[in-house]
Parts: C-alpha cells; structure tokens; sequence
C-alpha cells in the first residue's frame, strides 16, 4: 500500500467539516466549516480556549460523539483516501483503535476505574489484532514496559487506582500505541499533570512519534507547548480555524489578532514581575449564537466596521503556506514575549 | 512596583512552625510540616508546587480551616490558633479567600446580590440602602456591571464572571490579607489574564495583601513579589520574584523552571529536566524530601535534613548543595 | 478482610435488637397465652393447676428478660424451642420449609435481574428515545400494582386464560424437577416484576451518567462494539446504586413472599408465619423472625461484599 503515490497524500485531510450539536436551547456551531491536512510523521497542534470546538473536532475525527440524531455532521474526512464519514460503523470501527488511537486529557478519569490495567489493554489486543490471551498478556507487559512504567508484569494485574496521574497517563498511551496507530490524537494529554510530569509525557510521546513515523494531532490550549512539541498549528476560535501555519512562523509572525492576544495574554517566566498582562477583553461567542462577522470581533482591539458584518475565509498573502481568517492581518512582524 | 522600603515596613501575617497532620488509611501523616513565613502589609507572596504539595493546606491553615495541628500564626499581631470561633468570626472578615472553581463555590440558588451582600448580613449589617451601595461598589470595581448583575444567577455567567464575583464577595468586608488558593487555574489564558490583572487592580484599590497559591510558576512570578516554593510539605526555596527567577537555589526550583513549556521555547532543558515521580507525603524519603528526584543528590542528602537558611539577603534556601552560579 | 470483619462487626447488634425486639413485642400481645392453648383443646376448662403447670413447663411465670435471656441461650446453641400448638421443634419446622422459600427468593430474584438488567441498559443506552419512554412508562405503571394484585392478574393471565402455568400448589424437587420448577415461575415472577421498575429507573440513570465518562470514550475510540461496551464497561461501574437496591429491596422480598405464598398455596417460610400467628404459636413466630432477621443480616453483608467485588476502590477506602 504505501507506494510512492500513497506517500505524496497527506495522511489525513479534513475538508469544511461540520459538526453542529443540536440542543433544546438550540444548535450549537461547535466545528464550523473546518478545513486542514495532516502529513505522515508529522505533528499537529490545535490551539485554542474552552469552547473553541478543538475537543470535538478530535471526536469527530475519530467519530465517537453521540449517533442518537443529536449530532449532526457535514463535510469529508479523508484518511489515507477514504472519507471515513461515509464508512459504514464496521468499517469504521476498524480504524478506530487500530488506525487512529486518542489519548484523553484526565487519565484518572480516562480508564475504566473497576478493570485492571491489563485487561484494559489486552482486549484491544484481542478483540482488534485477534491475538489469544497468552500472547496478549505477553505483548500487554511489553508496552507497559516500552512506555516507562518499571515492573511490567505486576502491574498488568493491577487497578488504575493504584499509579499516579503520570503513570494513568503512560498506561493510556500504552493502550493508544496498542495497534501502532498511523495517528494519534492527543486531546490535552498533559493539563490534567504536574509540570514536571508534563515534560516527561511530552518528551516521551514525540519519541514515540518519531520511532514509529506516527503522525499526532496535539490539541492544547498552551501555546507554549505547541511552540515546543509540534511542527504545524491551527488555531481555533468558536468552532473556526482562525489561522494556520508552521509553528515557527506561527510564533514569528502572527497575523491573526487573536493568536497574537494569545500570545500575549499567557505570563511568561522571563517577563518581570507585574507585568500587566494584555488581558483579552469579554468572552468568546456562544456557541449557539454566534455572531455575524468575524466571531473575534467583538474582543478584537483592531476592529473595523466590515469585521461585524462579513466573515472572513481563510486566505493568505506573501506566504501560502501561512492562512489566516482576518480581514485585517497583522503586518509581518515579531510580537510576543518569549521570542528572542 | 511596590516600595521596598514601604513593604518590610509593617509585618500583617507571621506564620511561625506550622504543622498540619491528618490520619489516613489509620495512619498519621503531615500534610505540611514546620512552614514558617512572614506577609509584610501591600505585599504579594506566591506560594508554589506541585499538586500535593500541601500549598493549599498552607493557605487554609492560615485562616484556621483547621488550625494548625502545631505552630503559630499571627495576624495584625493577634495569635489566631488560640482563638475561640467566637473570637475568630471578627477576624475572619478580614481574612478572605478565593478557590479554584468559582463556579461550585457560589451558590447555584442564589441571587449575586445576595451572594455578594452574605458577609455584611453575617455581620450584623441592616440597613438596605446601604448594603445595596456596597454591593454596587464592590461589583462596579471588579467589573461587573451592577444593573444587570444583581438579580441574576451565577449559572447565567462564565468562570471567568463568576471568579469576578467571588472577588467581589471578598473584598465586600474589606479583608486585609485575601488568600487567592489557585484561583485561575480553571479558566482559559485570556480570562486568567483578565482575572490576575483584577487582582493587581484590586490590591492597589483596597490595600490588600495576596497569599497567591498556585502550580503555574510563571502565574506565580507575575503577581508575586515574593516567591515560595513548596515540595512535599516543606518549604524549600523563598525569594524574590526576580530572584528566584534569575538565580534558583534549590535544584527542584531550577528544575520546575525548566520543565515549563515558553512561547518560542524549541524544547525541554533535559538537562535541568525532573526525573521520576513525587514521593508519598505518607512516607517521605529521609533527610531532603527531594532527593529521590534531585539530579545532584550525595549521601549527605539522605542522612540529614537540611535546613531552611539565608543564603543571601531575603534568600532562602533548604538544599546541602544550593545551585550558585548565575 | 479488614473490611469484611468491620461490616460482620456492624451486623450483629442489629441481629440481636431484631429478635429483642420481637420478643417484647411478641410479649405485649394482649390476651394469655396459657389460656389460648388450653382453651383451644376444647376439653374441659382448665384448671388452675394446669395453667399454673403448662407456664411453668413454658418458662411463662418468669420475668420477660430472663426468658429472653433463656431462649437467647437455647437460641445460640441451636435450640429453637418447640411449637406450643403440634410439639414439632421450630428449628425442624424451619428446615423443611427453608427450602421452599429460598428456591422462590432466589428464582424471584434471578427473574428481576434478568428482566431489569438489559432493559436497564437498554433505555440507558437509548436515553429519551421512543423505546426508552415506552418503557418508561410501563415500569411506571407497573409500580402502582402490588403484589397481591400483580399475582392475581399473572395467574389470570398464565394459568386460567392460556393454561401454561399451574395456578397453585407445589411440588417436591425430588419428585419432579420440572414440576417444582413450573410451579415457582408465576409466584416468582410476581415477587420479581414487582422489583423491576426500580431496579431498571435506577441501572438506567447510572449508565446514562457513566457513559459520559471519558473510559466510554476510549473504550469506543479503541474500537470497540457498542455491546462489549455496554456490557464490559458500562455495566459494572453502574451496578452500584442497582446492588444497594437489591439489598434495600430484601425487606419487599421478605413480604412479597409471605404474601405470594399464601396465594400461590405454597409451604414455605411465609406461610408457617402466618399459620403460626393464627395459632398464637409465639415461639414459632419468633422462630421465623429469627430465621428472617439471619436472612436479612446475612444478604447485607452479602451486599457489601459485593461492592468490594464491583469496584475495588472500596475495599481500600475502608
């Protein structure tokens, strides 16, 4: 399969993707007409705030959310080209696991608290690869092993409760390498982590990403860890991608007011003491009514008149590898505290 | 920036030894032992570390939720661990704090301005027009539009509306010393920037003074003048803002400052980077708590304990080994 | 084992206030016993030596607590005393009809789980769709019917309209396995559709609560079917509030067999308790209590111990 042409597609491409929730006080716009690609090898960051659509946009990737009509969804999404929106649950549950694995953000609510550890991860070995019990336990100790958690073969027998948040979080990873995923998303796998811990799961899943030329799509609300962890970012505001590029330049040239209110609105280490912070001003839009225009613009401190009445698409200048969804860029110039 | 010479001026808050022990599982443990600290009037300290650290049970300790197991703590000059909860009540107006989830600690029941007018009404507060002027004063100045707020619900409003609510409900008694215990830890960058500009705002309008309880090191050098770093119970470094900044002491400080992801930041300093896990505060490790984690550790460590000392001027380090070069 | 000592720790005052309690109360029964046994002899009336021979042979001219006190002593090296009204030991009484009533509690309970776990799950999995209400609404309904009346209308129904289903009466197990077992169907079923409704409502909520938790999302993100998910992951953690309810629900048990076995003519534990009331059998009354009063200890701890076995955050917290 992976001839020369397969390998010249991106792995994954999403194209005008909506996924509208539909609720007794009315529609919820969570993802609205969202539009990115994904290479091999590659990492995806997908920034933004609570609200912003990021964590349903994952699940609708991986098509988990609820399929009782109260979701309702528009749009392809193209893995390795098949639009897996159009797949039947069957064929669809084959990739799930096996081809796309997720890691949630709170390992202490993410595995089944009454399972033991081993189990947890030997039924993906089972029901999915179709191994038998003996070879499973045998490859379960192996990734409990192969994700840095000392004596493998203990803990297969033990309950979650038993490890620490950082520990929950490695079994987690564990299960998601489990069928060696060709992408892995990664729904905020560190907020719900000490810092320190932070670092090391970060550490440890771009190691992962590397040795076995995984893609992942990192989903955070910190900036500063998609400086750090990932090649490409989008970032997204009330159910839109605001704007979308490599991140170095992405954190060189910012051209989305938002992205750059972001980036200052974060504290950083080596600002001095009482900074005053450039707060955002209001709240992001609700989701159920937004607003016409730009749905920034209510908090944006460029704001003109065509803003309030005319959404921006996603468009590019000098750059067409830099989009962005503003009627008004930012020039190309350095902002933000952390840059030297 | 806050007047050095006017901060050291008068101490509000010496908290001498204090010591909070549970029981759990039939066993005794220290939450936090032998912390002791000193809030000068005006000033901002950041107490910081990572979850159960016992950075919280240090804030409650000091407004005497519980009182200490052992240990002093003196406010404006009183002994507050000796106190009755008839003598405490009048203290406790001036002694405020702030959580972490805003939104659980306001009463989904209740109006804003009844939330907000709770504690004068406590307090013996009766006449309406009154009450009612403070209210609109203390919401006006958190940013809160009184006209619509008043007569609304708290679930009509997002974490970041409620927090400034919360706030409001602390400054209506006109406390001296509030302590912020993680109070921006639930909410998004953009509203946490808003909320902690509040606080500074607030500080210079009302004269307070902040015990600043965090996980977030950068939140924590923003606001504070003063920076505590706490790890398993025990306090192990404390300095200025800039200073511990600039020239961290304690290995476990240098290492939290390297493991933080910055905006334009490539990677991790692994060579800084924390290995392993947070002990068991039921069972801490012999002689320094951090040991077991510290990349410099030498047999020293484990022997002895090493004790909380100046290293310079309003420096303090417990470490046999502190970091010295700049 | 801690765990399991503190709980059996707990349950022994409650067995002794239980048949302490009975025993007053049995006491206070207005009316003289001695006279109600004799007088039912329909001989001659007796005479004041008999009686004063018959309480003295009964313990009965003694203070209240100390023939507590003496049966509680008999009581505990096994001896239940002996019926006042056939001489038979109650412990033997006991025995041959303990078996009849537990295969009918069993049964009944084995029923209620069978019916009320999947549509439990059901409804919970297809919250507020048409099935869910649907269902809903006949467990509503089905609430507002006791038992006496729920039998009547199966016996109806089973053994009188369609003949499937004996009516009445019971057969050994020895004799006739299948027999025995048809007969228990219908009183069974009525003391566990009673159950139903609840048990459901309750499973209902909690999967519904459970399946927002992120393991939900995971164990359908690695793929999994929607009934492995249902069963092997939903279920346990939601069997919590259903376990506790089936144990709260022991007491109903107790009662619905009393009455169900008076309907369907059954000769179990039940009915030896009404039988003995009607005869002012006390000793045998209090037999009963003491049988029910260990029933009903020993399936709470049963309970408990459950919740060790469905989640073993339990265990660790005691």
């Amino acid at each position: 399969m992976p001839d020369s042409q397969m390998s010249e597609q991106p792995l994954l491409e999403v194209n005008n993707l909506y996924t509208h929730f539909d609720t007794p006080r009315g529609v919820a716009h969570a993802v609205d007409g969202v539009s990115f690609t994904l290479d091999r090898g590659k990492t995806l960051g997908i920034v933004g705030e609570s609200g912003s659509g990021k964590s349903v946009l994952s699940r609708t990737i991986i098509d988990i959310l609820a399929k009782d009509g109260s979701v309702l969804h528009d749009g392809e999404i193209i893995f390795e080209g098949r639009d897996l929106r159009s797949l039947p649950e069957k064929e669809m549950r084959e990739i799930r696991g096996r081809e796309i694995a997720m890691v949630f953000q709170d390992p202490m609510s993410s595995l089944n608290p009454v399972k033991k550890i081993g189990k947890q991860i030997t039924e993906v070995l089972v029901k999915r690869l179709g191994m038998n019990k003996n070879a499973a336990n045998l490859r379960a100790a192996e990734l409990i092993d192969s994700v840095g958690i000392p004596d493998a073969e203990q803990q297969l027998t033990r309950f979650p409760m038993h490890l620490s948040g950082g520990m929950r979080q490695r079994v987690a990873i564990a299960i998601a390498m489990a069928c060696e995923p060709k992408l892995l998303i990664a729904d905020e796998p560190t907020t719900a982590l000490d810092v320190t811990i932070q670092a090391q799961i970060l550490d440890f899943l771009r190691e992962q990403q590397r040795k076995r030329n995984m893609s992942v799509m990192l989903i955070t609300h910190n900036l500063g860890i998609v400086s750090g962890y990932t090649d490409d970012v989008a970032v997204m505001y009330a159910g839109k991608i605001a704007e979308r590029c490599s991140t170095d330049e992405l954190i060189a040239h910012p051209r989305m007011p938002y992205t750059e209110a972001l980036m200052n609105s974060a504290p950083q280490l080596s600002d001095p003491p009482h900074t005053r912070l450039q707060a955002i001003p209001g709240l992001p839009p609700n989701l159920l009514n937004v607003p016409d225009g730009c749905r920034f613009h209510a908090r944006c401190p460029y704001v003109q008149d065509d803003c309030k009445t005319d959404l921006p698409g996603l468009t590019s200048d000098d750059n067409p590898d830099h989009t962005f969804a503003c009627w008004h860029p930012l020039q190309n110039k350095a902002v933000g505290g952390g840059v030297q | 920036m806050p007047d050095s010479t006017n901060t050291t001026e008068a101490t509000l808050l010496e908290v001498r030894d204090i010591t909070v022990e549970y029981v759990t599982q039939g066993q005794r443990f220290a939450a936090i032992s032998d912390v002791s600290m000193d809030i000068a009037k005006g000033e901002t300290l950041g107490l910081v570390g990572e979850s159960g650290c016992g950075k919280s049970t240090t804030g409650r300790a000091i407004i005497q939720l519980p009182t200490p197991t052992a240990g002093s703590v003196k406010f404006e000059g009183r002994e507050l661990t000796e106190l009755t909860h008839t003598d405490m009540r009048p203290i406790r107006k001036r002694l405020q704090i702030i959580f972490q989830d805003p939104v659980s600690s306001l009463n989904p029941r209740r109006r804003v301005k009844d939330i907000v007018a709770e504690p004068l009404i406590i307090s013996g507060m009766t006449n309406k027009a009154e009450i009612d002027a403070k209210v609109r004063e203390v919401l006006n100045a958190v940013g809160m539009d009184p006209d619509i707020t008043l007569d609304r619900r708290p679930h009509q409003f997002s974490g970041g509306q409620c927090q400034r609510i919360c706030i409001a409900r602390s400054l209506i008694m006109e406390p001296n010393l509030i302590v912020c215990d993680e109070p921006v830890s639930a909410l998004d960058v953009s509203v946490q920037a808003q909320i902690l500009n509040l606080l500074e705002d607030m500080k210079e309008r009302y004269g307070l003074t902040l015990l600043f309880i965090s996980h977030d090191l950068a939140v924590v050098k923003n606001i504070s003048d003063r920076v505590a770093v706490m790890y398993l119970g025990k306090f192990c470094e404390l300095a200025s803002s800039e200073r511990i900044y600039e020239a961290p002491a304690h290995p476990y400080t240098a290492g939290l400052m390297a493991t933080i992801p910055e905006i334009g930041d490539k990677s991790i300093d692994n060579a800084m980077a924390l290995t392993g896990e947070i002990p068991s505060p039921l069972n801490p490790p012999s002689g320094c708590r951090f040991r077991t984690r510290c990349p410099h550790a030498q047999e020293k460590c484990a022997a002895e304990e090493p004790a909380f000392s100046e290293i310079e001027p309003g420096h303090q380090v417990a470490c046999h080994f502190p970091l010295l070069g700049e | 084992m801690q765990y399991f000592k503190l709980k059996l720790l707990h349950l022994i005052p409650v067995f002794f206030i239980v048949t302490f309690a009975s025993f007053m109360m049995l006491n206070l029964l207005p009316g003289d016993l001695v006279d109600a046994i004799l007088l039912d002899e329909e001989s001659a009336p007796p005479t004041e030596e008999d009686r004063l021979a018959l309480a003295k042979e009964l313990n009965l001219d003694k203070p209240v607590i100390v023939r507590y006190a003496l049966w509680l002593g008999n009581m505990l090296t096994g001896d239940l005393g002996r019926s006042y009204v056939t001489s038979q030991p109650v412990t033997e009484a006991l025995w041959q009809r303990i078996p009849i009533s537990l295969e009918l509690m069993v049964m009944s309970q084995i029923l209620a789980i069978l019916i009320s776990v999947p549509l439990g799950v059901m409804s919970g999995y297809y919250a507020n769709s048409t099935f869910d209400r649907t269902i809903s609404t006949g467990a509503f309904g089905l609430l507002a019917i006791p038992v006496f009346i729920a039998g009547t209308m199966l016996i109806w129904v089973f053994a009188i309209m369609l003949g499937w289903l004996p009516s009445s009466g019971h057969w050994a197990m020895e004799e006739d396995f299948w027999r025995n077992i048809e007969g228990f169907i219908l009183p069974a079923l009525t003391i566990g559709l009673v159950e139903v409704p609840v048990l459901m409502r309750v499973l209902r909520t909690d999967i519904i609560t459970t399946l927002q938790e992120d393991y939900i999302a995971l164990a359908k993100s690695k793929g999994m079917t929607t009934s492995y998910i249902m069963f092997h992951h939903a279920l346990r953690p939601s069997s919590f509030s259903y376990v506790t309810l089936l144990g709260l629900q022991l007491g109903n048990l107790i009662t619905g067999s009393i009455v169900v076995e008076t309907l369907f003519s059954i000769p179990g534990v039940g009915q030896l308790l009404i039988n003995s009331v009607d005869n002012r059998d006390e000793i045998m009354v209090q037999g009963v209590i003491t049988f029910v009063a260990l029933v009903y200890v020993g399936m709470n701890l049963a309970v408990d111990l459950m919740y060790a076995v469905l989640d073993p955050r339990v265990a660790r917290r005691a």
